[in-house]
């Protein structure tokens, strides 16, 4: 392999894979901090153990989701040096955004979350919640203003030395590229939380347990509920993608038939000699999102149905259904891969569409050490994923008790770290 | 602007290796402390303020991606392995202390959390002496082969490193958990002081420019370790070894100033901190977008520290 085809290895794998830590953290925080308010607005314990039990499993997903962020963080600058030297000046500051006003307070206001249980106000707690919530949104945004640049460059002129200077900030935040872009995978952040939530709480009330019996009812109907909605505005939010998709690049939707042959010589004229068909696999992956996407509606609103007077946990013809739930929890995650696929395989041979070719954007490294890098970083990543979800798994199984509850009576002594 | 960005930078990475100086210096302390209950009471000292430790080099890594492109793409390349080695390390540490208490068997983690802490005080250490060395730069303003990994220069700085993190570290457990640690911080603050007057005597590279500056700040940085070992009050020899973490980033920035990333091939390609920034409007738009916000950033972290200030473990 040479040293490109490494760097795209390593980088499309680590963000694909940190993009599932993502949509568990977001779809999680969400519906955490509903539970937490409806808890602090009701007084009612159940919904304060509710979000103590998923605050858990967020916490641990965060946790992990991290270290794989700062990987990605890290391969921009070490293998893609030409993106950062000649359009750093533009796409870097949304990044330096994100890092700086979004996630690092994200991470201290969840560091005082997780140890604010029964030590801070019920209100200040709350708040915290809330603004780890808005500032996990807040670094959607960021990334995505990010993506959308390199996605369709605008807001920017070419100085003398061919380095994109910033000269239009607004363009960067009305890009065609951005908004419907972030919609889609915000509510695509709300199935696999939703999903996660609804599959776990079916596995929960399955086993028969009825201690924390109240807690799964309730989880299993809004994990439901919000998974169904979010289902519904992730494929309209995708189908409104087609538009600017078909005017800014036209090869991603082109296929590789008659259509993308006159498209490949339209783009030659534009932009010079060169391959622009894009991998046939783009459209494959397309067609696989849509698909699961239309299935995943019907299944959960079937399951929706099903919560009428809890059919779902009380009836035995509901069974299947309890148990599809469950193994529905990575498909959300899988399906956004897929569209990560279609969006960045999609734009190829570009690293910046028609400005900066992605050979040209790889770091003047030597294939051996992206090599090694590569595995490195391809093994770590690959093994805090299986820890993340071996963590959850066993996070998600842990019996019911006092655990739980949002005010013990007494300091516990059990700890995080 | 950019030398008001360069400040930023200097201030994000001055927070970093203060606060995350903290987190490495406790990892490595481990396998000093005696049993799971020590060890575990160690790291529920850093409890909620670990994760908003860590943040600050992701902080400083963005600052330097969108206000220093130039400089962050020069500097990777040429330190290649050592920023991996820290990502590496970054990503062990940040797993490993906060999922330690999740696991049911403890000693893969008590032997990862040391080694994470290792690898990242070393290679920060080096990233800092090939800063203060430079890198060959050629006259096109690229970096052609890997930094001067091989000078023991390089090495001493990334020893003083180790043994300063250590000895912030023990300052810390010493102040939050009311003992002394065994591995003595008068030891460590005396070793960490001739290392670094060491280094910076012997090394005087070509890259600096203002080197009375530097040194004098140097100097501080060794007296605060001193006084670190000395003072009887805990608190105080935390706030001193605090010091001393955040003095060496100081120095270096106002030794090369106004250079940042020095040639080693030809003096006149020496990266400045005009040339590595980033355009005016990029800067205008950092400034406008997340300037107001550091100060909230701060107030948060100050508001965690005071709210936490006694001592902590999470309820699950």
């Amino acid at each position: 392999m040479s040293a490109l085809e490494y760097a795209r290895t390593q980088f499309g794998l680590t963000a694909s894979l940190h993009f599932t830590f993502v949509m568990v953290t977001l779809g999680l925080v969400v519906l955490v901090a509903v539970m937490q308010t409806r808890y602090t607005i009701t007084g009612q314990e159940v919904y304060g153990r509710m979000a103590r039990f998923w605050g858990q499993l967020y916490a641990i997903n965060y946790a992990v989701g991290i270290a794989t962020g700062l990987v990605m963080e890290f391969e921009i600058g070490l293998n893609w040096s030409g993106l950062s030297r000649l359009t750093g000046d533009v796409f870097g500051a949304p990044l330096a955004l994100e890092t700086l006003i979004a996630f690092v307070l994200e991470s201290t206001l969840l560091g005082m979350w997780i140890f604010g249980w029964g030590r801070l106000g019920k209100r200040l707690h709350l708040a915290l919640i809330w603004g780890t919530a808005a500032t996990a949104l807040l670094s959607a945004f960021w990334v995505l203003v990010s993506n959308a640049f390199l996605q369709h460059p605008v807001g920017y002129a070419l100085d003398e030395h061919g380095t994109a200077r910033l000269t239009d900030f607004g363009a960067l935040l009305t890009n065609s590229a951005l908004w419907f872009a972030l919609a889609h995978a915000v509510s695509a952040t709300m199935i696999a939380g939703g999903v996660l939530v609804a599959g776990v709480s079916a596995w929960r009330l399955r086993r028969a347990r009825t201690d924390d019996f109240e807690l799964f009812r309730r989880s299993l109907r809004l994990g439901i509920r919000v998974g169904l909605i979010g289902t519904f505005l992730t494929i309209g939010f995708g189908y409104a993608q087609f538009g600017w998709i078909d005017a800014s690049q036209p090869m991603k939707m082109a296929g590789r038939g008659d259509t993308a042959l006159e498209r490949q010589a339209e783009l030659v004229q534009r932009f010079g000699p060169g391959d622009y068909l894009v991998s046939g696999n783009v459209g494959v992956a397309l067609g696989l999102m849509i698909q699961i996407a239309n299935l995943l509606f019907l299944v959960l609103a079937v399951a929706q149905a099903l919560t009428f007077r809890d059919a779902l946990i009380h009836r035995r013809w509901a069974r299947p259904m309890s148990w599809l739930l469950t193994a529905l929890i990575p498909v959300p995650m899988l399906t956004a891969i897929a569209g990560w696929f279609v969006r960045e395989e999609g734009r190829q041979p570009w690293a910046v569409y028609g400005l900066l070719r992605t050979a040209d954007a790889v770091s003047p490294m030597s294939a051996g050490a992206l090599r090694w890098s590569t595995f490195g970083f391809s093994a770590l990543v690959v093994a805090l994923v299986l820890l993340d979800w071996w963590l959850l798994a066993r996070a998600a199984a842990r019996p019911p008790g006092e655990a739980f509850a949002p005010e013990p009576a007494e300091q516990r002594q059990e700890a995080l770290v | 602007m950019s030398t008001m960005w360069y400040v930023i930078l200097g201030a994000v990475s001055v927070a970093y290796f203060v606060l995350g100086g903290l987190d490495q210096g406790v990892a490595m302390l481990l396998p000093a402390l005696r049993g799971d209950d020590r060890r575990r009471e160690a790291l529920n000292a850093l409890g909620p303020m670990f994760l908003g430790n860590e943040v600050w080099v992701v902080g400083a890594a963005g600052v330097l991606i969108a206000a220093f492109p130039r400089l962050e793409g020069e500097l990777f390349t040429a330190a290649y392995p050592a920023v991996v080695a820290a990502v590496l390390g970054l990503a062990a540490l940040s797993a490993g202390v906060q999922l330690r208490g999740r696991a049911r068997r403890r000693g893969g983690f008590d032997v990862l959390i040391p080694a994470a802490g290792l690898t990242l005080a070393t290679a920060w250490g080096l990233l800092f002496g090939v800063l203060l060395h430079g890198v060959p730069i050629g006259a096109d303003g690229h970096v052609h082969g890997l930094a001067p990994f091989a000078d023991p220069m390089v090495w001493l700085t990334a020893a003083a490193n180790v043994l300063l993190v250590l000895a912030h570290g023990a300052a810390y457990l010493h102040w939050k958990l009311g003992r002394p640690l065994r591995p003595g911080l008068p030891l460590l603050a005396g070793g960490v002081a001739a290392l670094a007057l060491g280094g910076w005597w012997l090394a005087a590279p070509a890259g600096i420019r203002n080197p009375v500056a530097g040194t004098v700040l140097a100097l501080v940085a060794v007296a605060a370790v001193v006084v670190a070992g000395w003072v009887p009050r805990p608190g105080m020899a935390f706030a001193a070894t605090a010091v001393a973490c955040a003095l060496p980033v100081v120095a270096a920035a106002s030794a090369l100033f106004p250079g940042v990333l020095a040639s080693t091939l030809d003096p006149g390609a020496t990266v400045t901190v005009d040339g590595a920034a980033a355009g005016a409007d990029t800067l205008r738009l950092l400034t406008l977008g997340a300037a107001p916000l550091l100060p909230v950033l701060v107030a948060v972290q100050a508001a965690c520290w005071w709210l936490f200030r006694r001592r902590t473990s999470p309820y699950w």
